[in-house]
């Protein structure tokens, strides 16, 4: 189900801003960071014309086709072509055409892009690497263009993961990745490129990587989410507030590694209650990483169990989307039985 | 009459729509180099034959008309490399049977494949390696301190001790770091090729691969990504027989390497790989060609892997009797061959010879002495060049470490470490 989606953000008192949906405001922000650094590239399949959902629209004709370029169908290839060209002092936003098909690289993302600054003794870095691929439900994506896949690269260190929720967010934490010393995994939940929209200010402005953001402020329970479930944690407070008067507090984690443990356990140690969301499978889905380390943290906080509301452990199946993915009715209903724990 | 001019109007486009067609044939088929039509099946399965660049024998002669391209003064420090690392290979293989080091990987037999292709690029040229190329460490510059250091994987290791023996690496001479994962570096070379492409640098990349990478998906990644961006990087495949255990008839079904250039448009050639003048000319001419024509050239060096794969390796299990033997026997040794030729011209002799391969042992040997009475870095360093800055949770952990080891010092060998 989709509906426009108005991200809360934050507006700049005294700069102008634009409406526009997450899309334009990664072209916007890719079109800038290039403006601004002429040894960054910008790469991936069918990046050229535009790519397939037009975030690289006006690129090549502005910058070039040594800087804005196609590559081969071969995504092990695509990144270890970035990690060469970062050890040659350029920067590159390498784009990987869906998420669901990043794991050819997942042998040079774990065992180089990650590890090269490591093993190097900093030598040599991939950090000026931003690695952006559509992720997450489309409504109609089914196996291969639906899939959430952060904890798999969660679980490799040595990189950063962040994930927008909004256009206001995608300029803010992409400017932030690309000027991040370190290799950065940029999700983008496609079905936010054109359902999210919202205010962007034209100026030039970073979100901090690491750092979480409390989107709805409660008392009763804590919600974490990221990405398209940050629409759907604030559906579903709605409705808490207004059928059960339960007040809920929303956390876009923005950062899946390194997360903001502080945010997250202050607000649990505040509401003594806590439901983790994801649409990716529940089990050592990311929500298994913070489950746990808010447990730890905040465990003479709780009342009840923490919660995880996600994806079930099959694959993301066409016909039964709706029952899939961690709806609002499922976060309601969790909420209510944690209420009543 | 209109009907009938009507029908020649009709045939006449009719034929003109052939000629067209036939004319159109070659924009309908973008992306292949000729249109020449047959009207039987035909197969095709080679790409012709590749000779193989020889100029020097197994007898030390060079062949008629061939001129030395380097110094006599290069022609000994080659030829000193490709000594020192025979005998340093010999000393780490033995240190490591004493249980000195944990781990070594020899070089026996490609000596004038990795010191000669060594010396024929350039210094600004940005190397990746794979880890049987001592002789083109040395070559540029890599200590018998820092091959110890980082095999004992103390302090003075300049990763740390972070990885495996033989994992160098030398940030100031443009060599990237070894490491174990097969074949990845070389399709990364190519990034940097068409970096160095972009800024109009007399300057190429390289990635050294063995017969066994070249199987590899990033082999192939690397053909297409560098062929069709045009980038400046010459790739170095070293044949030599082996990838472990596995013969190349186990390996792969084509014209060697040297058969995958041609599908990429990439100029290729294959050349004798132990013999140091065609090696040093054939890759010379490749950057060359390379940096000129902003485009990679592939190089298929055929050479013998004469050790085991490594220490953990004994070859002998799976290598016909004999076989190492006729590899190496009557000049085909690539040092004895390039020692007949220099001894041939007065520039070497038995002398010389003893003295190097003392001198090579006395120095390996003594920076063994030094490097076992040195530390291991203090396990901080478990945590730092993880990322740019320490993140929370790793400096979580690195305290955590550390408080556990002041609670259990007993437990631990601590000594062993700097400032534990």
């Amino acid at each position: 189900m989709h509906r426009t989606l108005r991200a809360a953000g934050r507006r700049w008192l005294s700069s102008a801003a634009t409406e526009m949906n997450m899309c334009t405001a990664i072209n916007l922000t890719m079109k800038d960071a290039m403006r601004r650094n002429d040894k960054m590239v910008i790469f991936g399949e069918d990046v050229g014309f535009g790519g397939v959902f037009r975030c690289s629209v006006g690129l090549r004709d502005e910058f070039g086709r040594d800087r804005v370029f196609n590559t081969p169908v071969n995504e092990q290839g695509l990144i270890a072509f970035a990690v060469g060209l970062c050890v040659a002092g350029h920067d590159v936003i390498a784009e990987i055409q869906f998420a669901d098909y990043i794991f050819p690289a997942f042998d040079q993302i774990v065992n180089e892009v990650a590890k090269y600054r490591y093993r190097a003794a900093s030598n040599w870095d991939v950090g000026g690497l931003v690695i952006r691929a559509p992720c997450s439900a489309v409504g109609h994506g089914s196996m291969y263009h639906s899939q959430s896949v952060e904890s798999y690269f969660a679980h490799c260190p040595g990189l950063k993961i962040v994930i927008p929720r909004g256009p206001y967010q995608a300029k803010g934490l992409l400017n932030a990745s690309v000027a991040d010393r370190n290799p950065i995994l940029f999700f983008e939940p496609k079905t936010l490129y054109r359902n999210a929209e919202g205010s962007v200010p034209d100026e030039h402005y970073t979100i901090p990587i690491g750092q979480a953001d409390v989107v709805r402020v409660g008392s009763d329970i804590t919600m974490v989410g990221w990405g398209t479930q940050v629409d759907r944690m604030l559906g579903a407070a709605s409705i808490l507030q207004e059928e059960h008067g339960v007040s809920v507090e929303v956390i876009d984690l923005q950062t899946i590694v390194p997360w903001d443990v502080v945010t997250v356990t202050e607000s649990v140690r505040k509401t003594g209650r806590c439901i983790v969301t994801h649409e990716a499978p529940v089990t050592n889905g990311f929500g298994a990483e913070l489950t746990s380390t808010i447990q730890e943290r905040c465990f003479l906080s709780l009342e009840a169990p923490i919660q995880r509301v996600c994806g079930y452990d099959t694959h993301f199946p066409l016909a039964w989307e709706e029952f899939y993915l961690p709806s609002v009715p499922r976060l309601v209903e969790s909420a209510v039985k944690t209420m009543n724990y | 009459k209109l009907q009938f001019l009507y029908f020649i109007e009709t045939m006449h486009r009719l034929v003109w729509a052939v000629r067209r067609a036939r004319c159109r044939s070659a924009s309908l088929y973008p992306g292949i180099s000729s249109v020449e039509y047959v009207e039987t099946p035909e197969f095709k399965r080679d790409v012709g034959q590749f000779k193989i660049l020889q100029q020097m024998g197994t007898d030390g002669k060079v062949a008629e008309g061939v001129e030395m391209p380097f110094s006599w003064e290069d022609a000994t420090k080659m030829y000193e490399c490709m000594v020192r690392s025979s005998v340093y290979d010999v000393a780490l293989s033995e240190m490591q049977r004493q249980g000195r080091i944990t781990f070594y990987c020899t070089n026996h037999g490609e000596e004038a494949a990795s010191t000669a292709s060594g010396a024929a690029f350039e210094p600004q040229d940005m190397i990746w390696p794979q880890y049987r190329e001592l002789g083109m460490f040395l070559w540029r510059g890599l200590t018998t301190e820092s091959i110890v250091d980082c095999c004992m994987g103390n302090e003075g290791d300049e990763a740390k001790g972070r990885a495996l023996p033989v994992h160098y690496m030398l940030p100031e001479a443009n060599v990237q770091v070894v490491h174990a994962v097969l074949g990845t570096h070389i399709a990364q070379a190519p990034g940097a090729g068409y970096a160095y492409k972009l800024n109009g640098e007399d300057r190429c990349s390289v990635a050294y691969f063995g017969d066994g990478a070249a199987s590899e998906g990033d082999a192939l990644s690397a053909l297409n990504y560098a062929s069709v961006l045009k980038c400046q990087t010459v790739f170095v495949c070293r044949n030599n027989g082996y990838s472990i255990s596995t013969p190349v008839s186990d390996q792969y079904a084509g014209d060697g390497i040297a058969a995958r250039g041609a599908a990429f448009d990439i100029p290729t050639i294959r050349i004798d790989g132990n013999d140091v003048f065609a090696v040093y000319n054939g890759v010379k001419a490749a950057r060359k060609h390379c940096v000129e024509n902003k485009e990679p050239v592939l190089v298929e060096l055929m050479t013998y892997r004469v050790g085991d794969h490594t220490t953990s390796d004994n070859s002998s299990a799976y290598r016909p009797e004999g076989e190492v033997e006729s590899n190496i026997e009557e000049g085909k040794h690539p040092i004895d061959r390039f020692k007949l030729y220099l001894e041939a011209n007065g520039r070497w002799d038995a002398e010389k010879e003893k003295a190097l391969r003392k001198k090579a042992h006395t120095e390996i040997m003594t920076a063994m002495k030094a490097g076992e009475n040195k530390k291991r870095a203090n396990p901080t360093h478990m945590f730092t060049d993880m990322y740019d800055e320490l993140p929370w949770h790793l400096k979580e952990q690195h305290d955590s470490m550390h408080a556990h080891i002041q609670n259990n010092r007993d437990k631990y060998n601590t000594k062993a470490y700097r400032d534990l």
